[in-house]
């Protein structure tokens, strides 16, 4: 599944560089996936929906691996002070899921 | 033993409800510590992370950095690094409970009071549980 970050999330920005994918994007802040850019009210290209924040950092799932493919656990959790980066229980994937995501990503650019 | 002097900064920052800053120094420190340590730094950084998301009314935030801070201090108590950790989890649990029945409340009592009544500073030093100078 994608890691989520909580309303817990007190913006010290840790995660952010963290991420090996770069799925993690400051509250209000567009994301990117190769050469297109989303908002907002921009449904993602594989329709996830929701995880788009404008008060603390978040995940777009579309990105998200887990780490898988990169490291052991997720960074974003692992580098957290205040354990906000969790599982999102609403977007279960499997580990042949998240690896492919990760070469759709390798080669479309993150 | 933690004590140093960004420690100490950080109780002051704690202590003068400076909570965003304390959460730094706590979390600079927590990024270096090594040790059995670091899960009481992380405690002081979910505490202060607590404190900072009541102050800013976000209740829930409030409660879930508190009972995290709680699990990792309990384990330090009642005394550590010159700190009264019975003192800081007693009143960490007595906030959690305030802040449920304000959640449940028809809004009886303001946020204000809730800040005013039940935030609470980290004791340091010589002075004991029931607030007293031991020296």
């Amino acid at each position: 599944m994608a890691i989520k970050i909580t309303e817990e999330c007190i913006n010290c920005g840790a995660c952010e560089p963290e991420c090996p994918n770069t799925a993690i994007y400051e509250g209000g802040a567009n994301w990117k996936l190769g050469d297109q850019s989303f908002g907002a009210d921009d449904a993602s290209p594989d329709g996830n929906s929701g995880f788009f924040s404008n008060d603390f950092f978040y995940i777009v799932p579309d990105k998200c691996t887990e780490c898988k493919g990169f490291h052991d656990e997720p960074q974003c959790a692992a580098v957290c002070p205040v354990d906000c980066c969790v599982p999102d229980t609403d977007r279960v994937e499997d580990e042949a899921t998240l690896l492919a995501r990760k070469e759709k990503l390798d080669q479309l650019g993150r | 033993m933690i004590v140093s002097n960004k420690f100490l900064t950080a109780i002051e920052q704690f202590n003068d409800a400076d909570f965003f800053f304390a959460h730094d120094s706590f979390e600079e420190l927590w990024i270096d510590c090594r040790t059995d340590e670091r899960d009481f730094l992380q405690g002081l950084v979910q505490l202060s992370v607590g404190m900072f998301h009541l102050i800013s009314g976000n209740l829930k935030g409030a409660g879930s950095q508190l009972r995290k801070s709680i699990e990792k201090l309990d384990k330090f108590s009642p005394e550590f690094s010159e700190i009264d950790v019975f003192y800081v989890v007693s009143k960490s649990k007595n906030l959690i409970f305030e802040i449920e029945d304000f959640q449940k409340s028809d809004d009886t009592k303001s946020l204000q009071k809730l800040i005013t009544h039940f935030i609470f500073p980290i004791k340091y030093q010589k002075e004991n549980r029931y607030g007293n100078k031991d020296n």
